[in-house]
């Protein structure tokens, strides 16, 4: 019997429980979503607990998914992800601290790579969280202007602009830094 | 929807961006994808993503538990709502069907004592009348059909009262 061709297969077969689609729907997801994760937290542990909790909820919630839009949707749940982790780091200013303590010993120790490992990634966390999460969302997910706008449920205009500006920003920021 | 590697860039930037704009912004957005392909992130470790796979199967096999669990709860509810709406149907019925006796019980004894009644009221009237004659002359024939009615009554009150 031949494989599922398409995304859309892969998804269909997963909505009626079939555990190879969803392996298949990880290896083909597990890589750019972990750049997404790694991207924003800078830490690898984070990165694979964010990627192990989004593939959970995919299974989860897989049924309510057209598998037409599958990446889109599954970078929405990523970004939500990322937006309660966010929360949830802000909650704590304890943890906060620690951060900084980090940011400062990670910067005089470029090459471990635990946090903030690369000169991308120290500049990344110098913009706006929202900014420097539309950019690496386009980046990783490749998703068009179009499927970002409406993953965001803001006017393609506003996300066309956003990136843009951030990307100027981010740009001016590798220059300017002296690593 | 249009994928990213699908989309047509210039249309797009053209609709909001002048003209002089377009191509400082077009390098902009090749110059981050640049960017990030001199830095790459790291490769998730197979690891992480066997670990993932097999909690993936774990949380399969409890969603598949909990369906059958609710499925199960499902019919076991609307068997259960079933039998209760059918005891209560039966019930109503059977109600239903004492009452009906009941007042049909009842309305044949109403018809056989307005039956009894009317019986009794046509003998007062001949008895009266029987009287009535008597008054005006009396003989032997007269006081005989006077007894007999007088019987009769007391037969059909004792009747009426035997129901």
């Amino acid at each position: 019997m031949a494989g599922p061709e398409t995304v859309k297969d892969i998804v269909l077969l997963a909505r009626r429980g079939d555990k190879q689609a969803f392996s298949q729907l990880v290896d083909m997801y597990s890589s750019r979503l972990y750049g997404y994760f790694y991207r924003l937290t800078g830490n690898r542990d984070e990165a694979n607990e964010l990627l192990g909790e989004l593939f959970l909820k995919m299974v989860e919630k897989i049924g309510s998914c057209r598998p037409e839009t599958f990446k889109a949707w599954l970078f929405k749940m990523a970004s939500n992800l990322f937006t309660d982790y966010l929360r949830t780091k802000k909650r704590s200013q304890k943890m906060l601290s620690h951060i900084e303590e980090q940011v400062r010993t990670e910067a005089q120790m470029p090459e471990k790579d635990n946090f903030l490992a690369d000169k991308l990634a120290r500049q990344l966390r110098k913009l706006e969280p929202e900014t420097a999460e539309i950019i690496v969302m386009r980046y990783y997910s490749q998703l068009s202007f179009e499927e970002l706008a409406q993953v965001r449920k803001e006017p393609i205009g506003t996300v066309l602009s956003k990136v843009h500006r951030g990307l100027k920003k981010l740009r001016q920021l590798m220059e300017n830094s002296d690593d | 929807m249009t994928e990213k590697k699908k989309e047509n860039i210039d249309n797009l930037l053209s609709r909001f961006y002048r003209a002089d704009e377009l191509e400082q912004i077009k390098i902009d957005l090749t110059e981050a994808d640049r960017l990030f392909e001199k830095y790459p992130a790291p490769q998730v470790s197979q690891e992480v993503i066997d670990e993932i796979k097999s909690k993936i199967s774990r949380r399969q096999r409890r969603i598949a538990y909990s369906s059958v669990l609710v499925k199960t709860a499902a019919v076991a509810a609307i068997v259960i709502i079933g039998a209760v709406l059918l005891i209560q149907n039966i019930e109503q019925r059977s109600v239903s069907r004492t009452q009906n006796g009941y007042e049909a019980a009842l309305a044949k004894v109403d018809n056989n004592i307005a039956s009894l009644e009317k019986e009794i009221a046509l003998l007062r009237d001949e008895l009266i009348a029987i009287r009535l004659n008597e008054d005006n002359g009396t003989n032997g024939r007269l006081a005989e059909a006077i007894n007999n009615v007088d019987a009769e009554i007391i037969e059909t009150e004792s009747l009426f009262w035997k129901g």
